[in-house]
This record gives structure tokens, C-alpha cells and sequence, in this order.
């Protein structure tokens, strides 16, 4: 050891400094001070148990203006509805208003039953009449020879007024069946013009199917059944109820776990005609209700988000009532009526508060779920000349009233859905 | 038990008067409030809570059938409505993230004076997880098994949760006062 350590050992090894006087004081406060456990809870507990901060001003607004939001799907619906009823009572009246004009007309049905058109004489007073007579008189060979008599479509223009008038200047012509009856009407000298008006007409008529008697389009037997296959996607809204309040915990667990991915339904259908505005829709759909099970647990000290598809298959016989509102190429169809369901499948899992595992779903579920309620509307496309394909855009509403799980179960379980099919309609 | 005038307020509400549920919301607005501090991360969040808080009140005003203190089923209510906001996009079994807690940065301040407004402040940055279990058993009083129950998750992991949250706090106050001593 020199010289230089032994000075400073001497002097400050065994120095004995003044200690601050409020350091004991200052390190008992921070002992005391330090919380711990249920010490720390009391602390945050006193404090701020009971705090009331300033609330922001415009809250109150606020809360209104959410209060007076109506659910985008409420009005949406709504919407559907109100366009349906409106568009299927102004077709009704239309329809109405088409109707009592053809009634006022009656020449028009009943010509074609007179059997000696011959008797008939032309009224003086009819100048129309007068001028058909008299062209046919001074054309005789002409107009019965004209080639659109041989074609077998249905004479519209028999009954406009013009038409009524000119059927007693073929009285002298035996009467032929409505369907192969001259579309000739417009009495008078065949000209060229006559000629292409005439033959366009019945290039345009061409398309249509035979009359009835009566002059309604009456619907053959063969086209009674129509077949559609339809598919699409759909929103399903799940919706939890508890049997009592020891399920709260277990309905919070779902809730929070589960969010609803697109659903998807088939259908095939047969369209059975039971009048000419009212149908008769049953087959069988099958709807796959599909679930996202969603949620994080700790694996190898890391978060690991898990993810799965819950599965709820059903087969299910709609029986539907379907009031049609048909335009020239477009056409609607308004369905209602129920779907029985046949058969139920669930698969996937579920997050229970009780358990550190995801449980099976299907332990609680039903295998047939009952009676559900369905509403469509259809918006029918005719495609091509022979008509007898239809394309179908279908946005549609199903509702069960019935629990998908048993009723012991501690969750009750139910379902809506909306969505859009679409496919085609073949007839037969 | 209710006041007079505190019945006639929720009974005006559920007949739709306007002016009861302003007065309802007039008063217990601040306490759910605090409420709302405490269970968000920040002062917005907190905001859109209790809009939804007392859009559900009015909804389910009449579920509320004057049994018990009107305050303590709004202020369940409240809990009820923060816990599902938070675990609406996310369900999660165990939460962590002591890693993501910021370093105090404030004034050094002994603990005897820690006010409302930091208390608030050291809760708002605690992880959800935390924060959440903290909140139900510190401060509203759950025991482990109700906040099981509550959150979905077992006993267990609340414990785990109440203590990981003491041992972030109690860390950030021993910064607190070590700045200060």
C-alpha cells in the first residue's frame, strides 16, 4: 500500500457524513406508500369508483341522433314491400281497366260463332262497314287469297273496334277456328302498304301461343309445370336467447365468438299453374348457414388467433302461394307461403365459458327444426323466341320461428335470412 | 330506494317524454362517464360508449322494473355495453402486452399525490385484458368466478390477469416514486 492510499484511508475510510434528516422519513413514506394487492385495489377503488368527470358537450345530440337510426335492413325491406304492393296494385287495376273495355265490346267474341255471316247485312249507318263491303266487293279473289289466312297465330286486331266492324265482310267465308282465322282487318284496297303492315303483323303475332276461347291466353297443359333451379347467397342473422340467467355468461361467450359469414341456398323447384295469375310453387332447398367461430389463445408464450366455419345444413320443402304480375318480357312473381324443414345438420364448435377447450356444437341441436316462414319476389326474364326460358332474380326473406336447439338446452337458438337467388325456369 | 323525483323521471321516459329521459340522462350522464373512463383507452372511445350506453338504457328502460338503485343497473348496464365493445371484433381467451405499457414521461410526483386524473391514466394504459379484470374486481367488485363467467374465460385466468395488472401498476407508481425521492 503507498503513501497516497494511506491518505486517503485515513481520511475518508472511516468518515461518518451527516445523513439528510428527512431521509428516513422519505424512505418510510415510500415503504407505506407502495400498494400492494388488495391495498392498491382499495386505492384506484376510492378514487375513481365514483368519479363523475364533465360529460362533452353535444352528447346529448348525440344519443338522439343514434337513437332516431333505423336499421339499414328495416327500411330495406320496407322498401321491398312497399314497391311489391304498389307495383301489383297498379298492374291489378291496369288489368281491370283492360278488362272492361274488352267487355264492352261484345261483337268481338261472338262473331266468330255466328254461322251464316251471309245474313248479316252491312248497317247503311256504318261507314266503316260500307267501305269494307265495298272493298271486298270490288276485290273479291284478292283478299281471301292472301297467305297470312293460312298462318295459325292469333288475330289480336279481332277485337278492336275497327275489327268488329269488318267481320260481317267475311261472312261469306266459311268461319274458321280463332286460330287460323285471316289476320287481315284493315278493310279496304290492298296495297302495298296493306300488304307489309299485314305481314309484319304476323311476323310479330308469330310469337305468341294460341288463343283461347274467348281470346285469353289460356294455358296449354303442357305448359301447367315449370321447373326452376335456383342458387344464392344470403345473410343469416343468428340470435341467442337464455333459459335463465345461469346461461348469461355461456350467451356473452357466443355472442362475441361468432359472426355470421354469406350462407348459400339451392333450390329446385316445380312451378305448377293454377290459374293464370296464381301459381303453385314446392321442391326442395337446401341452405348451408355458415358461422365464423373466432378466437386467440397462448401458444409457445405467443397469441395465436384461431378461426373455424360453423355449419348449420338444412333440407327444407317450401310450399308456396305466387301471384304473378307479368309485363310483355318481364315478369314478377310474389311467393309466400311456409318451409318445412326435413332434415337438420350442425357441425362445428363453440367457446364455453366453463371450458378451456372449444366444445361441439351438435350435442344441443335439433335434427328437424319445424315450420319456417319464406317471402320472395321474382323477377322473371323470358328469353328467346319460343319463350320458354326464363331467367329468375330472386332476393328473398326466411324466418324461423322455432329454436334450432332442443329445449333443454341453455341457449335457444333462431334465425333469419335474406338474400338473392338466382337461376333459370325451364317450361314444359 | 328511488327518489320521487328520480321515478317520475324514468316513468316520463318510458312513455317517451323527451324532457325525463334529458333529465335522466342530465344525471347520471358523469357517473357513467367515469365509467366509461375507465374501462376505454382513451377519451374517444369512451364517448362512443356511453352513447351506446344510454342509446341501451332507453331501449331497455322497461327490463329495468324500479327493483334496486337505478344507478347501479345503468352502471351494469354501461360495464356490459364497454366489455362487449371490446370483445365484439376479438374474443380472446388470454391477454398480454406488459411489453406495449409507455415509460411514464410526466412530472415526478410522490404517490400520497396521485389524483383521479393519473390514477385514470395508469389504468388506461394498462393492456385490455388488464385493464378489464382490474376494473371488474377492483373497482365493481366480481369476484374471479363472475368475471369468468363474464368474459368467457376461466378463474384462473382472471387471477392471472388481476395480478399481471397490479404488477404493471405497482411498477409504474415505483417510477413515479422513485422520480420523486
Amino acid at each position: 500500500m503507498s503513501e497516497l492510499d494511506e491518505l486517503f484511508r485515513g481520511g475518508l475510510g472511516d468518515r461518518k457524513p451527516e445523513v439528510p434528516k428527512d431521509l428516513w422519513e422519505k424512505i418510510a413514506a415510500r415503504r407505506s406508500a407502495l400498494p400492494d394487492g388488495e391495498e392498491l385495489d382499495r386505492l384506484f377503488a376510492d378514487k375513481l369508483a365514483n368519479r363523475q368527470p364533465a360529460v362533452p358537450a353535444g352528447m346529448w345530440q348525440r344519443i338522439m341522433a343514434a337513437r332516431r337510426r333505423t336499421p339499414l335492413l328495416r327500411y330495406a325491406v320496407l322498401a321491398l314491400l312497399l314497391v311489391g304492393m304498389v307495383t301489383a296494385g297498379w298492374w291489378t287495376l291496369s288489368q281491370q281497366a283492360g278488362d272492361s273495355e274488352t267487355t264492352s265490346q261484345p261483337v268481338a267474341s261472338q262473331a266468330p260463332s255466328e254461322p251464316q255471316a251471309s245474313s248479316v247485312r252491312p248497317d247503311p249507318s256504318n261507314k266503316s262497314v260500307g267501305d269494307a263491303t265495298e272493298g271486298r266487293a270490288t276485290n273479291p279473289p284478292e283478299t281471301p287469297s292472301r297467305n297470312v289466312a293460312a298462318t295459325p297465330v292469333r288475330d289480336k286486331e279481332t277485337y278492336s273496334p275497327v275489327d268488329k266492324a269488318t267481320v260481317p265482310t267475311f261472312a261469306s267465308t266459311p268461319v274458321a277456328p280463332p286460330a287460323e282465322r285471316a289476320t287481315k282487318s284493315v278493310a279496304g284496297v290492298p296495297t302495298i302498304l296493306n300488304d307489309r303492315v299485314d305481314r309484319l303483323t304476323n311476323d310479330l303475332l308469330a310469337d305468341l301461343p294460341p288463343a283461347g276461347p274467348g281470346g285469353s291466353f289460356q294455358s296449354a297443359g303442357r305448359n301447367r309445370f315449370q321447373a326452376e333451379f335456383l342458387t344464392g347467397a344470403a345473410y343469416a342473422h343468428q340470435r341467442f336467447g337464455q333459459s335463465g340467467e345461469d346461461a348469461r355468461e355461456l350467451r356473452n361467450a357466443r355472442e362475441v365468438s361468432e359472426f355470421p359469414q354469406l350462407s348459400y341456398q339451392l333450390s329446385a323447384r316445380l312451378d305448377y299453374r293454377l290459374h293464370s295469375r296464381l301459381h303453385l310453387l314446392s321442391g326442395l332447398t337446401y341452405v348451408d348457414i355458415r358461422n365464423q367461430l373466432e378466437y386467440e389463445i397462448m401458444r409457445s408464450g405467443g397469441k395465436e388467433l384461431i378461426r373455424s366455419t360453423n355449419h348449420v345444413r338444412m333440407l327444407e320443402a317450401p310450399l308456396l302461394a305466387s301471384y304473378v304480375i307479368s309485363g310483355r318480357r318481364l315478369r314478377l312473381n310474389l311467393n309466400a307461403g311456409p318451409v318445412f324443414n326435413l332434415f337438420t345438420a350442425v357441425s362445428g364448435e363453440y367457446l364455453h365459458p366453463d371450458f378451456a377447450e372449444p366444445r361441439e356444437l351438435h350435442a344441443d341441436y335439433r335434427s328437424n327444426i319445424g315450420v319456417g316462414w319464406t317471402t320472395s319476389l321474382t323477377t322473371v326474364y323470358h328469353i328467346g323466341k319460343a319463350r320458354n326460358l326464363q331467367v329468375l332474380l330472386e332476393p328473398f326473406f326466411k324466418y324461423y320461428p322455432g329454436s334450432f336447439t332442443h329445449g333443454d338446452a341453455p341457449l335457444s337458438e333462431r334465425y333469419w335470412l335474406a338474400g338473392l337467388q338466382l337461376g333459370v325456369r325451364k317450361s314444359f | 330506494m328511488l327518489s320521487m323525483k328520480e321515478k317520475e323521471m324514468i316513468e316520463g321516459s318510458l312513455r317517451g317524454d323527451e324532457r325525463c329521459q334529458r333529465a335522466l340522462f342530465d344525471r347520471y350522464a358523469p357517473l357513467l362517464m367515469g365509467v366509461c373512463q375507465r374501462y376505454c383507452r382513451n377519451q374517444a372511445e369512451a364517448e362512443d360508449v356511453l352513447q351506446d350506453t344510454f342509446v341501451r338504457i332507453f331501449a331497455k328502460l322497461n327490463k329495468y322494473g324500479f327493483k334496486g338503485s337505478f344507478a347501479g343497473w345503468a352502471r351494469r348496464l354501461c360495464v356490459n355495453v364497454a366489455l362487449k365493445t371490446y370483445q365484439r371484433k376479438r374474443f380472446s381467451l388470454e391477454q398480454t402486452g406488459l411489453d406495449n405499457i409507455p415509460e411514464y414521461a410526466g412530472a415526478p410526483t410522490a404517490y400520497a399525490d396521485l389524483g383521479e386524473q393519473e390514477l385514470l391514466q395508469l389504468i388506461q394504459q394498462l393492456p385490455d385484458g388488464y385493464r378489464i379484470v382490474f376494473n371488474l374486481y377492483a373497482i365493481e367488485g366480481y369476484s374471479h368466478k363472475e368475471i369468468g363467467e363474464t368474459l368467457g374465460i376461466q378463474e384462473a385466468s382472471s387471477r392471472s390477469q388481476l395480478l399481471k395488472a397490479r404488477k404493471v401498476l405497482q411498477q409504474q407508481i415505483e417510477i413515479r416514486k422513485r422520480i420523486a425521492i
